[in-house]
């Protein structure tokens, strides 16, 4: 009796979950494994019938370069090798010269490794980096940090940097970038990749949708953060403020790429009206390539602000008010209030929202096809991402197996960033 | 303190009101782009507001010119020329053409003012005498050599003094390149003056040195007098620097709107000026009364060489005021009112007007009443096409009917056509006579083509080879066509349906001008007497005035002064046009239905399976249910991209290209969705479902009657959020899609927009219903969004 129970539940449970089980795994399940499959195979318009295996030559062909690049990868990996390590530990020496400064304590050794070798770096950086071959100083570099790491685990100042891999992601950065336009050079991964992009669709493809990124998503996160703090505050014409920020979400991406385009028209467009009232002689936003991206870009922004702000918003709400009332009754002023309470607690939502949309910035196709009549930007390709270089080397070029492939790369691009958010997601569950 | 943080405040709410313009900005724009008129759509500086909101709505008109200018006179043979005057039928002498600038409105009452709304003049005959007067003046003036010709081809008219005035006025002033264009003229002048120079430079030294000039001792007093005259008068400089500043003093004229017309007097008082000091001949004539035999060749040197190049553009500028003089004189009536008010008919109107001018018509009887019948099935809209469809569908059941099978019927259907087609550009190029034998001929050798290409070819062979060698010989339709026939057994039957098809034709003709002429016929509510009907062609802008026995000379030189009114419900629909042209531009009809069918059963089936997923992961325990869940979390983490390709090609296998099913079967399920719902049925207690099965209902009963109801804000979220996202959907309907009818809108749209380019008031019409519903829907419904969204980020 109690097995025909079970057993009914059983069923029961798989019959009301069986036409959603069907139908992902007709059009998830199995798409999945067999477009990996797919990319294994030369199908296209010339082998419709007989599509041959052709192991990895698909993914090879897609970053296959037409005219032989400037410099080996190699080099450039090397090169840059060297700048992010010298940030590292710079990086490093910041957050021992901060634990100094803080503990008021000197630990000779710890200071002598790691001014020592930040400051030798800095100052041989030029002669280094002129040096024939730097793979001697990289090395020691390398050997030098590892050992440093292993000893130095259980320092204090490296207990203060875990945790906080993001702030200490945009510190490195941001050393990186003062060491790049300090100490320039002609060789580094940026270089090599602004070099190489011309000769292959498809790295020009990763290289505008990096781009496209990089401009949409601080942009549409701070813009957004700045909308919900004004929607929180302000306490008249709330509907109506969300409703006009919100509308744009729910139109057509089609709709509006129309609209837009006629509002980048370069001679009658309204933005260029707009331009001209503060005197900037008009743009052709649509006919030059260096303003591909950007348009859309800015289109982007505009349409998902308002979704992003009512995350924000619901975040902000989420705020437990006791925390405010608590400031309010210590005396902190509103900046402080911003920067310690409401900033700290909506960080694990800002980041899930950066995540989000750094995965959804990374599809970006409609706005290019609309907007440019489906062409990929006015010329020079400037407007192909990723996702338009799949719909080009699958509907128009027919080449199934190629297209697979490159939807795959896609595919673990992606991944990356939803591991990062899936890791980080956990972390949060341990702070609250 | 409080001060500080109310100005805070005040600045914060304008910055997010300024922040809420941009955000709306693009939709007011495309509101108002879609409202304007075509022609306000691309001007800089972008204007907001539109004529089209306006009852009263100003035309750019003016009096239309072509009629003539396209001809080149100097080109013509006489009878070339003449034909050209009299032969068109659609450019009558008493038809004055209006033409509208612009869009020309498609509705409403147009108020048309000939002239300033001063009374103006006309006549109905002119003084024949004081034409041949003038005529000859005109023809004894010295022209520049490049107008000579234009001008003496001019007396053929003299028989008709209105269109000699109309000729004329456009060689000189309506043409394309008319006489007196400022910057023609005036560059022509600057040739012929500097050209006079050169000569006078060159030979009025040796004319200074010529015999004729010495003073000899028979000499009277008066001869030697005029000799010392013409040596002064030639050694002096004054010649150049006169005509320099002469020459200058006309080039201020090259700038300036207009024909050099209304600049006549100052150009001539300029020239007078100068003629008046060096036109040696009318000089020595008025001071000494003759000129002295013996200076005669040298003067009519002077005259040929050197002032008749300057004379000639002096008289050009004369004979201009002569005929203009005339003309205004001639005007001896006057139109008290010249305004015009004129509106539509209405189509039930129109279609009386139609009925009744095809029983006035000369149609033959059989052709009137299918006329007649397309009217009372109420088909008035396609009329013609309709009725070439029915006298088609004549021949076609008579080919039937005498014996032939359908492919026959059809084939030979098809010749006969063909051999009609080329007989009607033979007619075309016929004159009147000639079409009247041709149709003779056809009537009664239709039966035989090989006699009838035989008889067309000896009529008109030799006048028009070209157009009957397609027809005639034996490489000739007729022959070629008719050989095609000789397998039918009734070939003689079949050959003589081409008198029926024929005839066809020439009743298509006669009704399309009936048709026209009533359809494009304007009430007209007040007019002057001499008006008899109006006629506008809304598709060119383009009005034609019939006029009682007048001819329209009278009235070329006059401004036109064009409004249009418009009642409340026809501003209404002008301003809508652009929607209503954008939508007959492409099937958005047929999209809609698309996208509408398409997102209802697609949320209603993401609903109906999202919500029973749901409820099994969060209510019923079965074997590897966390698996299954996490499975379809995992979902959500695939980009669809990654599927397009596999997805594409099970479609293709399915056969499913092109259907509904491929739009909605991929769709039919979101793991999103089923997360969503989850979340909620997890918070209705179990307890809920232990009690049910107690009281014995099903699970599935269970599920709709208390969970679904329960969680009704999330499933209406859920639902929301599916339908907008089913709307709104593009890459994948583009990809399943490449028929027109089973397109969804956002396909639609961005292919309607490639085709329309540049259409913008169009584009944005479209953009903006395409977008309506939705916009409608999130404005009723914004709670469950935004409640939904903001569900999303606390997960």
């Amino acid at each position: 009796m109690h097995n025909k129970m079970r057993l009914w539940e059983n069923i029961s449970g798989y019959l009301f979950i069986l036409p959603a089980l069907v139908i992902m795994s007709v059009f998830v399940f199995w798409p999945v494994g067999y477009s990996f499959y797919l990319s294994f195979f030369n199908w296209d318009y010339a082998h419709l019938k007989n599509p041959s295996f052709i192991g990895l030559q698909n993914y090879i062909q897609l970053f296959e370069l037409n005219t032989p690049p400037p410099y080996s990868f190699l080099k450039a990996l090397v090169y840059d090798g060297f700048y992010i390590s010298i940030s590292i530990l710079t990086l490093f020496a910041i957050y021992l010269l901060v634990d100094i400064v803080i503990s008021k304590r000197v630990k000779i050794l710890d200071a002598i490794y790691i001014f020592g070798i930040t400051i030798f770096s800095l100052i041989f950086f030029n002669a280094t980096l002129s040096a024939m071959n730097i793979l001697p100083y990289l090395t020691f570099i390398f050997i030098a940090a590892a050992v440093g790491l292993v000893i130095f685990k259980k320092r204090e100042f490296i207990s203060r940097m875990t945790g906080h891999f993001f702030t200490l992601f945009l510190i490195s950065g941001a050393i990186y970038l003062v060491l790049r336009f300090a100490f320039p050079s002609n060789y580094g991964i940026y270089q090599w990749l602004n070099a190489v992009k011309e000769s292959s669709d498809f790295i020009k493809s990763i290289w505008n949708t990096a781009y496209y990124v990089i401009l949409y998503v601080p942009a549409d996160i701070i813009l957004a953060l700045l909308v919900a703090l004004f929607l929180n505050r302000l306490k008249l014409f709330k509907a109506f403020l969300r409703t006009s920020y919100f509308m744009p979400f729910v139109t057509s991406i089609v709709a509006i790429s129309l609209v837009w385009q006629w509002l980048y028209n370069d001679q009658y467009g309204l933005i260029n009206y707009f331009l001209s009232f503060i005197g900037i002689s008009p743009v052709a936003w649509l006919k030059s390539d260096v303003w591909t991206i950007p348009t859309i870009a800015i289109m982007s922004v505009w349409k998902t602000i308002g979704y992003n702000a009512i995350i924000f918003l619901a975040g902000l709400q989420s705020i437990d008010k006791s925390y405010y009332e608590a400031a309010d009754i210590d005396g902190a002023t509103n900046s402080q209030k911003l920067t310690y309470i409401t900033w700290p607690l909506l960080s694990p939502m800002t980041f899930f929202v950066l995540i989000v949309s750094v995965i959804g910035a990374f599809k970006v196709f409609t706005e290019v096809y609309v907007l440019y009549q489906a062409v990929p930007g006015p010329y020079n390709n400037s407007g192909l991402t990723i996702v338009y270089y799949i719909f080009q080397t699958f509907y128009t070029n027919q080449q199934m197996g190629l297209a697979s492939a490159a939807a795959y790369i896609l595919f673990a691009i992606i991944l990356v960033f939803t591991l990062i958010q899936f890791r980080a997601g956990q972390k949060r569950v341990e702070y609250l | 303190m409080k001060i500080k943080g109310t100005v805070f405040e005040i600045i914060l709410y304008i910055i997010a009101f300024a922040g809420a313009a941009i955000m709306l900005m693009p939709f007011i724009w495309m509101i108002v782009t879609s409202l304007k008129l075509p022609e306000e759509v691309q001007i800089f500086p972008p204007t907001w507001g539109t004529v089209n909101a306006l009852s009263i709505r100003d035309i750019n008109a003016s009096i239309d010119h072509s009629t003539y200018s396209s001809v080149n006179y100097s080109a013509l043979s006489l009878q070339q020329f003449l034909n050209v005057g009299q032969g068109r039928t659609s450019s009558a002498s008493n038809v004055l053409t209006v033409n509208f600038a612009g869009t020309p409105p498609l509705r409403g009452t147009i108020y048309l003012t000939l002239g300033n709304g001063n009374p103006i003049k006309y006549a109905t005959e002119v003084n024949m005498s004081k034409v041949e007067d003038l005529i000859t003046n005109v023809d004894s003036m010295i022209y520049p050599a490049n107008y000579q010709n234009q001008i003496s081809e001019l007396k053929s008219l003299s028989a008709n003094p209105d269109e000699y005035m109309k000729a004329f006025l456009n060689i000189f002033r309506y043409g394309s390149n008319p006489i007196l264009s400022r910057i023609d003229f005036t560059k022509n002048f600057a040739q012929a003056v500097n050209s006079a120079t050169e000569t006078a430079k060159m030979f009025m030294p040796a004319l200074l040195r010529n015999q004729a000039l010495n003073v000899s001792d028979e000499d009277a007093s008066s001869v030697v007098a005029q000799k010392d005259f013409v040596k002064s008068f030639l050694s002096s400089n004054d010649f150049f620097t006169e005509s320099d500043s002469m020459l200058s003093g006309v080039l201020n004229y090259k700038k300036g709107m207009g024909t050099l017309s209304s600049d006549i007097p100052s150009v001539e008082g300029i020239m007078q000026n100068f003629l008046n000091k060096f036109d040696l001949k009318t000089i020595l004539i008025s001071k000494f009364g003759r000129i002295d035999p013996s200076l005669n060749v040298l003067v009519n040197f002077y005259e040929q060489r050197i002032m008749n190049p300057i004379i000639g553009y002096y008289d050009l500028l004369k004979s201009y005021d002569l005929v203009v003089d005339f003309y205004n004189n001639s005007k001896q009536l006057t139109v008290e009112n010249p305004q015009m008010i004129f509106t539509f008919f209405t189509p039930a109107e129109q279609t009386v007007r139609l009925e009744g001018a095809i029983k006035n018509s000369t149609l033959p009887s059989t052709y009137m009443n299918i006329a007649l019948n397309i009217i009372k099935a109420g088909h008035t809209s396609h009329f013609i096409d309709d009725f070439i469809n029915e006298t088609d569908t004549m021949v076609k059941t008579d080919l039937l009917s005498i014996g032939l099978n359908q492919s026959e019927a059809d084939n030979a259907f098809r010749g006969i056509s063909s051999v009609v087609t080329n007989m009607k550009i033979l007619y075309g190029v016929l004159n009147s006579s000639e079409q009247s034998e041709l149709n003779r001929m056809i009537s009664e050798y239709a039966g035989n083509w090989n006699e009838l290409s035989q008889k067309i070819a000896d009529a008109f062979g030799s006048d028009h080879p070209n157009s009957t060698g397609v027809l005639t010989g034996n490489s000739g339709q007729l022959a070629y066509i008719g050989s095609g026939f000789s397998s039918y057994k009734n070939q003689m039957e079949v050959e003589r349906l081409l008198s029926v098809s024929w005839s066809n034709y020439l009743a298509v003709t006669n009704v399309t001008d009936i048709y026209n002429n009533t359809y494009y016929t304007m009430k007209i509510i007040k007019a002057p007497s001499i008006v008899s009907s109006i006629q506008y062609f809304p598709s060119n802008g383009n009005v034609k005035i019939f006029l009682n026995a007048v001819n329209s000379v009278w009235f070329l030189t006059l401004p036109v002064k064009v409004e249009a009114h418009f009642n409340f419900s026809q501003i209404f629909a002008n301003l809508f046009e652009s929607y209503v042209q954008a939508w007959n531009a492409a099937p958005f009809a047929r999209y809609y239905l698309n996208t509408v069918f398409v997102a209802v059963v697609t949320t209603f089936l993401n609903i109906v399976f999202g919500v029973m997923a749901a409820f099994a992961f969060s209510k019923l325990h079965f074997a590897g249910r966390n698996f299954f869940f996490m499975l379809f979390i995992a979902t959500m983490m695939i980009p669809g991209e990654v599927l397009l390709v596999p997805n594409f090609i099970t479609i293709v296998h399915f056969g499913w290209l092109n259907t509904y099913y491929a739009l909605i079967i991929p769709w039919a399920v979101s793991a999103f969705t089923i997360f969503l719902i989850r979340q909620n049925f997890m918070s209705v207690p179990d307890e809920l479902l232990d009690a049910a099965k107690i009281d014995g209902a099903s699970r599935w009963r269970f599920l709709w009657t208390i969970m679904v109801p329960l969680s009704r804000p999330v499933i209406i979220t859920g639902a929301l959020l599916n339908f907008v996202g089913s709307w709104n959907a593009f890459l994948w309907v583009l990809i399943v899609t490449n028929e027109p009818s089973m397109r969804t809108l956002p396909v639609g749209l961005q292919n309607f927009s490639s085709n329309a380019g540049t259409i913008y008031n169009q584009l944005m019409a479209a953009s903006t219903f395409t977008m309506l519903p939705i916009v409608i829907l999130f404005l009723f419904a914004q709670r469950y969004f935004i409640e939904g969204i903001a569900r999303t980020g606390i997960k």
